[in-house]
């Protein structure tokens, strides 16, 4: 470990990795302080960018805004009542009652001591947890890896409680689109429509920024809605929380504890975990009647959750090679554009990799924490930017992005097509992690299937004769079950919204 | 006094969110892909003279497969979901919208190939300003206020290369200056 710490402070030596931490930092700072925006946009949007650097580089620049994101939204849901992003929903609970007594700067204080304590635990798990995980991997096989990618597949649809049918249908449609161009096996084109263009596949570049980009500035665009600018006096005195939070110690351990288990779970993620911590931290509060009302415990519970997911969310990718979720999902495609095969052989092939990627997490909570301590009072006002504003400067972006990864027309269209489906998937509460897991996990899961029965000389029983591919196929058929079940179920109580 | 256009709201109405005519319309793609199969997963068809190496690298299999699920996802979903009252002239107005402002973006990306980058992306940012409702000064301080930005970033920040734009070979520019704009 110690020489892990040596070697990972080492790869802290080049400019390139500073600049991408401190500039993802404050993007994601920036853009989780903004309500209607999230990290998401941001990565997609600075995707094509990171393919040309280096993979440390890329990387740290999209974990920035990942991490980041998280933090900076905890701004508005203090100050306004506004969560800057989906997983800050709860800290609106008692962060906003806590600034209307008058404490805005404790509870700020304390949302970003909690989501350091949250990060900075995470990333120690990371450290401790990956390489072991990876070595147990090295004994899986080809069958048990393409199970593992079903799996969280399964999982991250079955999580969609209320529209896992959709949730399904959108999976199989990444699924099918992963598998558009050129197969060599047999030198085949599949759904080329005799085009040569085709060849190379649906560029996932093209997607993300068409999904996650254009579809939010279409949305954006449209929409009249303008957030006040917070009145909230910013005094000094941001640096009491980080006293505070550990006069809190079980909830707070507890709730880094859920981030982490949550994390490392495909599909789960920021909201369970935070809901659970929070629900946790009430139920053993001594005073839980103070929730909702400016408990110091609420805001801790939820912010040490969602923080502590980012750095956990990389232990799967890092470990087996498969993202449980959109942001990680997204980031695999650095990895596959570097040659970097995450997985089993990384800790062995990239070690330099590895180890810096360890301290640059550690180092980016840090750089956040300062970030936020010298700016939170400029921060505050940017969720005054009118959405109609953002959007044009995300579609300005979007098609930069889009035409300037191949310069191909046809990328920006294929953008656009998404981008039209996005926006359509917004209006109907859809959700898009399912489509990307299958983009990205599609032809690793076919690869994977294809080697594993190969060597079986197409017998099918090689899915259940080992025990962990059995064991994974249980589950799976299980979880398959039950979101059948769910869905039944929701139909007997009357026809279901399509929506999550 | 402001001189902007509010924008309309259609596009966050939750009560016309029409996610149930999503489903329809993909279970639709998803039959007429599966009947396409045949001709669109021809084995060899890029590169002929492979040897047969097993049912299960068969290139069609993978994507019959997924759109099997694709199809019965999505007409389970359809037929689970709740009925939907749509306001259709609304949506059509919506999704309208959005046509133009596809319309643009590709229009941009001639654009590029003939007036450069800068310019470009000014035309673009206008239009799109204008679309959403911006009018007077501050459209056109949005149009060159991201016009500069984009330079910035991607040209000199960047340096993202973009093919040397018609415009340009009329007129003598210097060569940093056709390298920025």
């Amino acid at each position: 470990m110690f020489e892990t710490i040596i070697l990972g402070l080492q790869q802290l030596n080049d400019p390139m990795v500073w600049i991408a931490l401190i500039g993802g930092s404050i993007l994601g700072i920036v853009l989780g302080a903004i309500p209607g925006i999230g990290p998401g946009v941001g990565i997609a949007l600075l995707l094509p960018v990171t393919y040309a650097m280096e993979p440390l580089a890329g990387i740290t620049l999209l974990m920035g805004l990942y991490a980041a994101g998280w933090y900076g939204g905890a701004i508005p849901a203090i100050t306004i009542n506004t969560p800057g992003t989906g997983v800050n929903v709860l800290t609106t609970y008692d962060g906003y009652p806590m600034a209307k007594n008058g404490e805005p700067q404790r509870a700020l204080s304390l949302a970003y001591a909690s989501s350091f304590v949250g990060g900075v635990f995470a990333v120690i798990v990371l450290m401790v947890a990956a390489w072991p995980i990876a070595s147990l991997s090295r004994h899986l096989t080809s069958i048990d890896l393409g199970m593992a990618a079903l799996l969280a597949m399964v999982l991250v649809v079955v999580a969609h409680r209320g529209s896992e049918l959709a949730s399904f249908a959108l999976l199989g449609a990444g699924l099918f689109i992963s598998t558009i161009g050129l197969e060599t096996a047999y030198g085949s084109a599949r759904y080329t429509f005799d085009t040569t263009w085709m060849l190379a596949g649906v560029p996932l570049i093209a997607v993300i920024l068409g999904l996650f980009a254009i579809g939010q500035a279409f949305t954006l665009i449209f929409s009249d809605r303008q957030i006040e600018a917070s009145d909230t006096e910013m005094k000094r005195g941001l640096l009491g929380g980080f006293v505070e939070v550990f006069k809190y110690p079980r909830t707070l351990f507890r709730s880094a504890g859920f981030g982490v288990g949550m994390g490392v779970l495909p599909g789960v993620g920021e909201f369970l975990a935070q809901f659970f911590a929070y629900t946790t931290a009430r139920a053993t509060s001594k005073t839980p009647e103070k929730f909702g009302k400016g408990a110091p415990e609420g805001i801790i519970a939820s912010e040490t959750a969602n923080n502590a997911v980012p750095p956990a969310a990389l232990v799967p990718l890092l470990s087996l090679g498969i993202p449980g979720e959109s942001f990680t999902a997204m980031m695999l495609t650095v990895f596959i554009i570097h040659g970097i095969d995450p997985g089993p052989t990384l800790f062995q092939d990239n070690r330099e990799f590895v180890a810096g990627l360890y301290m640059t997490l550690l180092a980016m909570n840090v750089v956040i924490v300062l970030l936020l301590l010298a700016g939170t009072r400029w921060i505050a006002k940017l969720s005054s930017i009118p959405d109609r504003l953002l959007g044009v400067i995300i579609l300005c972006l979007a098609l930069v992005g889009s035409y300037s990864t191949n310069y191909r027309l046809t990328d920006t269209i294929i953008a656009l097509a998404f981008g039209v489906l996005g926006f359509a998937l917004r209006r109907a509460n859809i959700p898009m992690v399912p489509i990307i897991l299958g983009l990205v996990l599609g032809p690793i899961m076919e690869r994977y299937f294809r080697q594993g029965v190969g060597a079986a000389g197409g017998d099918l029983s090689v899915f259940v004769s080992r025990p962990i591919s059995l064991a994974f196929l249980i589950l799976i058929v299980a979880l398959v079950a039950l979101a059948i079940r769910n869905a039944i179920v929701g139909r007997k109580r009357g026809p279901a919204d399509v929506s999550g | 006094m402001s001189e902007d256009k509010g924008g309309d709201t259609g596009a966050f109405d939750e009560e016309r969110n029409g996610g149930r005519y999503l489903l329809g319309a993909m279970a639709a793609a998803a039959v007429i892909l599966l009947a396409l199969h045949g001709t669109q997963t021809v084995d060899g068809s890029v590169v002929s003279g492979n040897q047969d190496v097993g049912w299960w690298a068969e290139p069609g299999l993978s994507p019959f497969v997924f759109l099997i699920i694709t199809l019965v996802a999505s007409v389970a979903a359809f037929l689970v979901a709740k009925r939907e009252t749509i306001n259709w002239s609304q949506t059509a107005a919506d999704y309208g919208r959005v046509a133009v402002l596809s319309a643009c973006m590709i229009g941009t990306v001639f654009l590029l190939k003939i007036i450069g980058f800068a310019l470009s992306i000014l035309v673009f940012a206008g239009v799109v300003a204008f679309i959403a409702g911006f009018r007077g000064a501050r459209l056109v301080g949005i149009a060159v206020a991201a016009s500069v930005a984009m330079v910035l970033i991607f040209r000199v920040g960047f340096s993202v290369w973009f093919p040397r734009p018609e415009l340009f070979k009329l007129i003598d520019l210097p060569f940093w200056l056709q390298g920025v704009l």
